[in-house]
């Protein structure tokens, strides 16, 4: 196989780093609208969401929590305008080509002050971070895409998947994959998910509120769980092992990529109830629309049929350009 | 620095129309967040001063000790938060409740520093500060309807099973005597003082099964306490010694001397809490009392009635 057959298929269709920033700013767009919701303008924004989040805390960070929130709750609609607006600054920014490096420059900033205020670091300094309900926190996962997918200057890999346009590239990527699918696995055997009744119990808490179809399907989850969540949360964690693993063992990774999609869509309505859209106070959908984003980042479609999908010339660095797979 | 100016020059003569209008945004934006962190810092300072510094020169967390209410003998003023007085609950039977044999050990409470002048009592209650002085008789009216709108709202729970698919589920051990039911859609909500949702129901598993001792208040959020719709009679208490599970959020042990849970972990931002006994026995003398000791739930478990 010639570099030149190569050139000489057929231009495909494929997932972009522009794709996915696009993505990336329609979940930011409903952030914003999310914001704009009536229960939000009140002060149960700052008391429902932003102060327990503090509870269990370190001392240092739940002083900080409850003075935001108590600063946030003298204002409430004020307050709760600017976060509306920033959220939907950062969604637009990133659809207009132009700003798209500002956005991202403005939505890193607001991802960790909404990860350390808003999400409490994901629970994971006071020992409740649960993958299932969304630890270590939506925010991070907007920060790890839009570095996948930061606009270089000068693109490269245009036949790639999105994360090989970005300056952290194919590899950069998969590692960033594996980082957040291992973490999910060693979360999924701390005692916040592996006690017996704690998947069961986290379920119960997050059908509360919930529309009666969505409440019942997860309390019989939870009731069918019962105490022996911890088998369980045992095999979630060798899934996610090995849906992290996967793409760095295995050349052809996309099933990885599909098995991931599938548990994070498994969270997203079970443990995450839509990211609790339908009780009015949500404030983002949560992990499981962005982990789908950040698969898609990785993901390699497009190639027309019959195009090569082996072995292809090497680059300048004497590197084999990955081959472009019809199938995962 | 010119350099520096012609280089956003370029930019912006290269910026399309969108891209500009997005900048514009951005900017405006900017100096709507400046003005709103100023004006709530601003609001915020301004209040803390007049708590701290009252125009009359008297303490405003004080309460005159205990004034019972006419016809409630259970209702007495709130603790006082730099008086030495005892702590609330105290009723004219002599039963005591959060302040009962404690004495406030001090004004600086370990959880919650944003409520200014709390009193932490010697058995890990915080009380919340109350108005001073005794209670009028518009307080003394407006605590006598929340006990009453209570007892009629939560009339529909007198059955546990009532409650627990009304979606209140167990915030302390439910094999207890004393079991604390929370229902967190409500608690989230921050809908404080409704009687038709209260934050939580407070049962005793007796002989004859779960009998329901009254409703209990939470305030919007953790370290908030709720309003003092009936002055010092209604005061809200905190808990500076409790250690919550990291899983169910169910109380599960208090804290060590030296102020460590040995299972769980410890609830520094807790949720200030206010009592509405409806049963009969303790809404006669104990009304708005923080907490029950053992001798006073003990007839209720032995006969099953409230």
């Amino acid at each position: 196989m010639t570099l030149e057959t190569v050139q000489s298929a057929p231009p495909a269709r494929r997932i972009t780093a522009r794709t996915i920033q696009i993505g990336l700013g329609i979940i930011w767009l409903a952030d914003g609208l999310l914001q704009l919701q009536p229960k939000m303008f009140g002060t149960g924004f700052a008391n429902g969401v932003i102060l327990p989040s503090a509870q269990g805390q370190p001392a240092i960070i739940a002083s900080v929590i409850t003075h935001t929130a108590h600063l946030m709750a003298v204002q409430p609609v004020l307050t709760d305008l600017v976060f509306a607006g920033i959220q939907l600054l950062i969604g637009a920014g990133l659809l207009i080509r132009e700003t798209v490096r500002p956005a991202l420059v403005l939505s890193f900033v607001w991802a960790l002050g909404v990860w350390s205020l808003g999400e409490g670091f994901g629970g994971l300094l006071n020992g409740t971070a649960m993958p299932l309900t969304g630890a270590p926190g939506a925010a991070l996962l907007y920060l790890a895409i839009g570095l996948l997918v930061w606009p270089r200057r000068v693109p490269r890999h245009a036949d790639g998947p999105a994360a090989a346009e970005g300056p952290l590239g194919e590899g950069g990527g998969i590692a960033l994959w594996a980082l957040v699918w291992c973490g999910f696995g060693l979360l999924w055997l701390m005692p916040a998910s592996s006690n017996g009744g704690a998947l069961s119990s986290a379920l119960t808490g997050a059908a509360s509120g919930e529309p009666s179809w969505l409440a019942h399907l997860q309390l019989s989850v939870a009731h069918s769980l019962g105490s022996g969540g911890a088998s369980v949360a045992l095999v979630a964690a060798g899934l996610s092992f090995f849906i992290g693993l996967g793409p760095i063992l295995f050349r052809h990774y996309g099933i990885f990529l599909i098995a991931g999609v599938a548990m994070a869509l498994d969270f997203w309505v079970l443990g995450q109830a839509f990211g609790q859209v339908f009780t009015g106070m949500a404030t983002d959908p949560n992990t499981g629309p962005l982990l789908v984003l950040l698969a898609l980042a990785l993901y390699r479609v497009g190639v027309p049929a019959g195009a090569p999908t082996e072995t292809r010339a090497p680059d300048a660095g004497g590197r084999h350009l990955a081959p472009a797979p019809s199938a995962f | 620095m010119r350099n520096v100016m012609m280089k956003v020059r370029a930019r912006w003569s290269a910026t399309g129309s969108a891209g500009r209008m997005w900048w514009g945004a951005a900017s405006s934006l900017a100096v709507a967040a400046i003005l709103v962190v100023g004006a709530t810092s601003l609001t915020d300072a301004a209040g803390n001063s007049a708590v701290a510094a009252p125009s009359h020169g008297a303490p405003t967390s004080k309460t005159a000790g205990s004034s019972s209410m006419p016809g409630m003998p259970g209702m007495s003023g709130g603790a006082s938060a730099g008086t030495g007085s005892t702590a609330t609950g105290s009723t004219s039977t002599g039963s005591t409740g959060a302040g009962s044999a404690t004495s406030p050990v001090s004004t600086t409470a370990s959880v919650c520093p944003n409520v200014q002048g709390t009193t932490t009592m010697g058995n890990g209650m915080v009380m919340a500060p109350v108005p001073a002085g005794p209670p009028t008789a518009a307080e003394q009216a407006a605590a006598t309807t929340l006990v009453a709108q209570t007892t009629a709202a939560v009339a529909k729970y007198a059955s546990l099973s009532a409650a627990t698919a009304a979606g209140y589920v167990p915030a302390t051990n439910p094999n207890g005597y004393e079991v604390h039911y929370a229902n967190w859609q409500t608690v989230r909500s921050g809908d404080v003082l409704d009687p038709n949702n209260p934050s939580s129901l407070v049962y005793a598993n007796t002989v004859k099964g779960p009998v329901l001792l009254g409703a209990m208040y939470l305030g919007a959020g953790p370290c908030i306490p709720g309003p003092d719709v009936g002055g010092p009679l209604t005061q809200w208490h905190a808990h500076d010694d409790l250690c919550l599970s990291a899983t169910t959020h169910q109380v599960v042990g208090k804290t060590d001397a030296s102020g460590a849970c040995a299972t769980g972990v410890h609830n520094t931002n807790t949720y200030f809490m206010l009592h509405v006994w409806v049963a009969p026995s303790l809404a006669a003398t104990h009304q708005f009392q923080p907490d029950l000791t053992a001798a006073e739930l003990a007839p209720i478990i032995r006969t099953g009635q409230g």
